[in-house]
């Protein structure tokens, strides 16, 4: 029900594009931070990773 | 929001080698993505679909909730990394040197999704991507700073040259940005007054929404740069482990060989 | 401290001198670039006469990297920096030696790219003074930067690829400010002429001030 409503704005692609650009960006390297600290934790030892 | 007692399982059993959590997650960086992925949508469905459109800009001010938010935000890191720069040179330990790294790490994101955000902005407001705006041409050379510093921190060399010479550069980041933002808004005043159509004056619900998305993007850094401090942190223990694991094996060859 | 920049300096100046490296190949480079932007932007058109200072600011900087790196390439042999750590040389004063043999190397450089500009662009040369107090200024923080940059590089073994990625957006401000100032120069009007050499100034001292206090952190043994 909304859609038609964003549709109706002006300049829709390059708005909708920069949230995109964005939440990709953010979220990208989030991911990327969390699988390499996943990786990473298996060769440190479990004395040097310590945080609750 | 009972989902958030149950989210410990960060701390199971690591076979016997004590609690060590085996991701970057802890129980508040779970709480704080969970927050962010509430929020988060609320602020894009504020922003895309319930805020009106502003009198001046249109819509165009949908992309202001993301982009003033990030370049609010972005020189925070970068002088988080100067000052953890100059700690590590006083104190030499892995945390400084982290932090130094882990926050370019996040500035540069944050820098970079700026640079595109109000690229974007202008093409709808002025109708060019690029204009040698001060703004956006101290950003870009900002950007350009820190890809040179993060070059550096990828770079393969010994581990302790590379954190003394990434940690004098990290100190020059602050003063560069200050000198480029100095010596560019000078050049660009010259010229003309290329921001025109920034300052918008926002109102009712435009407002909230704006506040909304702030808030998140302050969480969002919260979150990456934790994570990104725990990877940089990480890392820099592997390598060194790697370090300890190649001269052990190195020593047991050479008893196996008779050590030469 | 001096006495040890002045050796430096020498001992940098002698090589140069004699090996004829920096001469016979950062000179023609910068006459060379000179010539291509003058194919790149047609010369009958008058772009390079308004472009003039930008264009001399760029050669002058790319010459730079060279002789930067030209500069650490002579101390990367086996054995000089542990030679160096021997000596007993004052790491500012090293830093001094190096930077001030760069902006030598520099300054010679200058004279034969302003005669170049001259020739091969037609450019005027008015409001000398403002032209030479930009040209020194200018020299400074180029020689200052490129020298603390150079430095660090050379640290890690690494010298072509990373010193311009890490030089060239912190010197910006330079080739923004020395364009600038020339341009002003060369158009009669002083105008922010000054403001600009000022700007420039800031930066060498800020850069020298940063070499001498640091320069003992870099070259320490790791």
């Amino acid at each position: 029900m909304h859609a038609a409503q964003i549709l109706a704005y002006s300049d829709v692609g390059t708005i909708v594009f920069g949230w995109g650009v964005t939440a990709a960006g953010v979220a990208g390297y989030g991911f990327w931070l969390a699988r390499r600290g996943r990786s990473l934790s298996r060769n440190v030892a479990p004395e040097d990773r310590r945080w609750t | 929001m009972t989902t958030l007692t149950q989210t410990t399982d960060d701390t199971a059993p690591d076979g016997g080698a004590g609690a060590a959590p085996r991701s970057t997650g802890s129980r508040a960086t779970r709480v704080l993505g969970t927050v962010i992925l509430v929020t988060a949508p609320i602020a894009a469905y504020l922003g895309l679909v319930t805020s009106d459109p502003d009198v001046v800009q249109g819509d165009a001010v949908r992309l202001f909730y993301v982009h003033v938010p990030v370049v609010s935000l972005m020189y925070l890191p970068v002088i988080l990394c100067t000052v953890a720069s100059i700690m590590w040179l006083r104190k030499r330990t892995d945390g400084w040197d982290a932090l130094a790294s882990s926050s370019a790490e996040v500035a540069t994101i944050f820098v970079g999704l700026g640079l595109v955000t109000g690229a974007l902005w202008g093409e709808i407001t002025w109708g060019t991507y690029w204009t040698w705006d001060a703004r956006l041409t101290s950003t870009a050379l900002l950007f350009l700073l820190l890809l040179g510093y993060l070059a550096l921190r990828r770079y393969p060399a010994e581990p302790a040259a590379r954190s003394k010479v990434s940690a004098v550069v990290g100190i020059l980041l602050v003063p560069n940005a200050i000198l480029v933002h100095y010596s560019v808004s000078w050049w660009r005043s010259l010229h003309q007054d290329a921001t025109r159509g920034l300052d918008t004056k926002m109102e009712g619900n435009q407002l909230t929404t704006y506040a909304v998305a702030q808030g998140v993007f302050v969480l969002i850094l919260v979150w990456l740069s934790i994570h990104a401090f725990r990877v940089a942190w990480l890392s820099l223990q592997a390598e060194r482990g790697d370090l300890d694991v190649a001269i052990a094996e190195r020593m047991a060859d050479d008893d196996a060989t008779g050590g030469m | 401290m001096l006495a040890d920049a002045r050796l430096i300096a020498g001992k940098d100046l002698r090589i140069e001198l004699r090996s004829k490296v920096g001469i016979g190949q950062m000179v023609p480079f910068a006459v060379l670039v000179l010539v291509l932007f003058g194919l790149a932007l047609d010369p009958d058109r008058g772009v390079l006469t308004r472009a003039t200072p930008g264009l001399y600011w760029i050669a002058v900087l790319f010459s730079a990297l060279l002789a930067v790196q030209r500069s650490f390439a002579v101390e990367s042999a086996p054995g000089v920096a542990e030679a160096l750590r021997l000596s007993g040389i004052d790491p500012a004063g090293y830093f001094l030696g190096k930077f001030a043999a760069v902006a030598a190397q520099l300054v010679v450089l200058q004279l034969v790219l302003v005669a170049g500009v001259v020739v091969l662009y037609g450019a005027d040369l008015a409001g000398p003074l403002l032209l030479v107090a930009t040209a020194v200024a200018a020299t400074v923080a180029i020689a200052s930067a490129g020298t603390l940059y150079g430095v660090l590089a050379a640290g890690l073994r690494v010298r072509d690829t990373l010193v311009p990625l890490l030089l060239l957006p912190a010197l910006a401000p330079v080739l923004l400010g020395a364009t600038r100032a020339s341009e002003a120069a060369l158009d009669g009007g002083i105008g922010d002429g000054w403001g600009w050499c000022g700007l420039l100034a800031t930066f060498g001292v800020l850069y020298v001030g940063f070499g001498l206090l640091f320069f003992g952190t870099l070259l320490e043994e790791t």
